[in-house]
């Protein structure tokens, strides 16, 4: 089953029962590997997000810096297809398997302006 | 105890609304159109979003005034529960009960004088849809009369609650918000027997829809679309550019009763930022005006159909839209004004007859998107930015003001409003069309907030006289206030601010005469009202705001750590 499914089901089971509720990540960590960064610039930038992480995910904003993250894939994925309430609008029912791998792929590239 | 202006002022009010109580023959509770027509005569009440039609947020209570201001204590607090966004509403008073909306549209009744519940509604919203907007799930307000309240939901309905119960008399779906993504945020206008109420837009795919909805059934009766929505708008939208949308009127505006006219101010076009530079009319996003995005137009409240428009921002390619709601009558040299910030951070000054713009001023030193807009309302030297980086665009896209209010006080002649100072570094980007449903935010650039040259980010009170702009008096603030501001006939303005502080200063000079930490940032209204002989302030407070919450990146401090999402409703007045 596609993570997006399972996202959508578990998020929609964690609505129905009144909680909050992550994505449990069926797949394993470097699972997020193979994204495309080019791709996941289009995205990024197609979608809004340097709204809260200015300049292309390089400084914070409304939301954090996301250049150099400490956060794992898992967090990463997590937090980019449930969101969070107050915070960041949730991207699962946008983005396919693929273009969350091609996202955080993009959130690895990102280097200090003018190195990239 | 010494009541002064108000104990005239209330007996007069006794006097007329018995009048109009017989000639309409509704309950004295039901707030008749013509109880807020003439909300002057009702001091005690605050009616509207804007606290009257004349869009003044002022007071006429003077119970606390300049001189026992200083002894103002808190006189109940009431706390909302869950609070995303902590409360952006402005509360509203009706015969000693106070009503406000919180986040998820939540509506809470309550006994003016000792903070009671009576009621409280809150509406199963469509929590998939509301977790995936970005502008949500905050409301600014409700509207009141027939009887009613009427509140709109992030998930596009419009509902009315029997005030005296809380229970739905209507709800009624307005927006297929899963294809529109946006739905509603700001609060509704009652006119006449219908309620108004704009969508948000912007940012997306939209048309920006503003309805007319008849107040006693529900039904929808108009809808006017801010894009394109006549063929002479179509036409000012290039390569069918108008799919890409945006638009909306997400705050109220006012109604003329002069010339039975609604105003309302519109929302950007989408994308943010264009890359058609200096040849916008032709190339781009969307070449064209981009008709009837940030812009004030003028409705017919019975059918929607437009009377007069202006355009302040012809193809706003700075997201400086006109939405914010402030109209304020100025009667002034036997002429009849509207004063209107523009995002911008210019204010516009309109003849009430027809939306010629009489004046132009600044609301912010730091501008530079255009060289000047002329007092007849031409812009010069726009700055309209092709492809790629461009340095130090005054202001940031937070705005030179923001879009609560300020206020107007009769007495001193003066228009009170904060000033916002900071600029911004982009990098304008080519999008792909964005026209499908469930879109995120459209934006064609990406950006970081910097200082203003020379000096730091930072926000200012100003008084003005509202049709020349010219100032009598400044205070200087760290950060800019966020929330509304209040003016009461006690000689005092309230400005809640954006550390927690709520100030109270001499609206002649001013001076500082109290203040009082609510142990939480601002971002709604305040208002007051009275129950009884005694007067309060009621201030709503919490966040983070959409830009509120870029002040922990931008300013440090407490911002760093203040607490988030959470918020309340705490209500001064003087002790016994």
């Amino acid at each position: 089953m596609q993570l997006r499914l399972v996202a959508a089901a578990l998020l929609a089971a964690g609505l129905y029962a009144g909680i909050s509720i992550l994505i449990p990540l069926s797949r394993a960590d470097d699972a997020y590997s193979g994204g495309d960064p080019k791709r996941g610039e289009e995205i990024f930038s197609n979608n809004g997000c340097g709204w809260c992480h200015e300049g292309m995910g390089r400084q914070a904003g409304r939301g954090p810096a996301l250049m150099d993250t400490k956060r794992t894939d898992i967090f990463l994925a997590t937090r980019i297809m449930n969101g969070k309430a107050g915070s960041m609008p949730a991207f699962g029912g946008n983005l396919d398997d693929q273009q969350l791998n091609d996202v955080i792929a993009f959130i690895h590239s990102i280097k200090p302006e003018g190195t990239q | 105890m010494r009541l002064s202006r108000m104990t005239l002022l209330a007996t007069a009010s006794l006097v007329i609304i018995a009048m109009v109580a017989v000639a309409t023959s509704s309950r004295a509770d039901d707030v008749s159109f013509d109880k807020i027509l003439h909300a002057e005569k009702n001091p005690g009440d605050w009616l509207t979003y804007h606290g009257g039609f004349n869009g003044w947020h002022h007071s006429q209570l003077d119970q606390i005034n300049t001189k026992n201001v200083g002894q103002l204590k808190v006189a109940w607090i009431h706390q909302p529960g869950r609070t995303t966004r902590g409360v952006q509403s402005m509360p509203l008073a009706v015969d000693g009960v106070l009503y406000y909306s919180g986040s998820y549209s939540k509506v809470y009744a309550l006994d003016g004088a000792t903070g009671e519940v009576k009621w409280a509604y809150t509406p199963e919203l469509d929590e998939d849809l509301v977790a995936r907007q970005t502008h949500s799930p905050y409301n600014r307000g409700m509207a009141v009369g027939g009887g009613n309240l009427y509140v709109g939901t992030v998930d596009g309905r419009l509902i009315a609650l029997d005030m005296k119960t809380g229970t739905p008399a209507w709800d009624t779906k307005l927006i297929d918000s899963q294809k529109l993504t946006v739905g509603f945020t700001g609060a509704p206008l009652f006119v006449k027997d219908k309620v108004i109420i704009g969508s948000q837009g912007g940012e997306w795919p939209g048309r920006g829809p503003i309805f007319g909805v008849d107040a006693k059934t529900g039904k929808k009766v108009w809808e006017f679309l801010t894009v394109a929505g006549d063929d002479e708008s179509m036409k000012t939208w290039g390569n069918e550019s108008w799919r890409t949308g945006g638009g909306g009127g997400w705050m109220p505006g006012t109604y003329d009763a002069e010339t039975d006219t609604v105003w309302w101010g519109t929302a950007n076009p989408a994308p943010l930022y264009d890359w058609g530079g200096a040849d916008w009319k032709t190339k781009g996003a969307r070449p064209g005006d981009n008709l009837y995005t940030s812009s004030v137009i003028a409705l017919n409240p019975d059918t929607g159909k437009l009377k007069f428009f202006h355009q302040e921002l012809p193809h706003d390619a700075w997201d400086f839209d006109s939405a914010v709601g402030e109209f304020v009558a100025i009667d002034q040299g036997g002429k009849k004004y509207y004063v209107h910030p523009n995002k911008g951070g210019f204010a516009f000054v309109y003849d009430r007859a027809d939306a010629k713009v009489e004046n132009v001023y600044k609301l912010a030193d730091n501008i530079n998107f255009v060289q000047d807009i002329k007092p007849n309302g031409e812009l010069v030297g726009r700055r309209d930015m092709a492809e790629g980086p461009a340095k130090g665009l005054c202001p940031a896209i937070n705005g030179g003001v923001s879009w609560n209010s300020g206020t107007y006080d009769p007495a001193t002649g003066l228009y009170y409003k904060i000033g916002n100072e900071w600029c911004m570094d982009l990098t304008v980007q080519k999008t792909t069309p964005v026209t499908e449903p469930q879109a995120q935010l459209n934006i064609a650039a990406q950006f970081k907030i910097v200082d203003p040259p020379g000096g730091k980010a930072h926000g200012h009170l100003d008084a003005r006289d509202p049709i020349t702009g010219k100032i009598a008096w400044t205070v200087d603030f760290p950060e800019p206030p966020l929330a509304s501001l209040l003016s009461t006939a006690g000689g005092l303005v309230f400005v809640p601010d954006a550390r927690g502080w709520l100030h109270a200063y001499d609206d002649k000079d001013g001076k500082e005469l109290w203040k009082a930490n609510d142990g939480n940032q601002h971002n709604g209204g305040i208002i007051s009202y009275a129950v009884g002989e005694k007067q309060y302030v009621a201030v709503v407070t919490g966040g983070p705001s959409l830009v509120g919450e870029g002040y922990a990146a931008l300013f440090g401090g407490p911002y760093k750590t203040m607490e988030k999402n959470t918020g309340s409703l705490v209500v001064y007045t003087l002790p016994q």
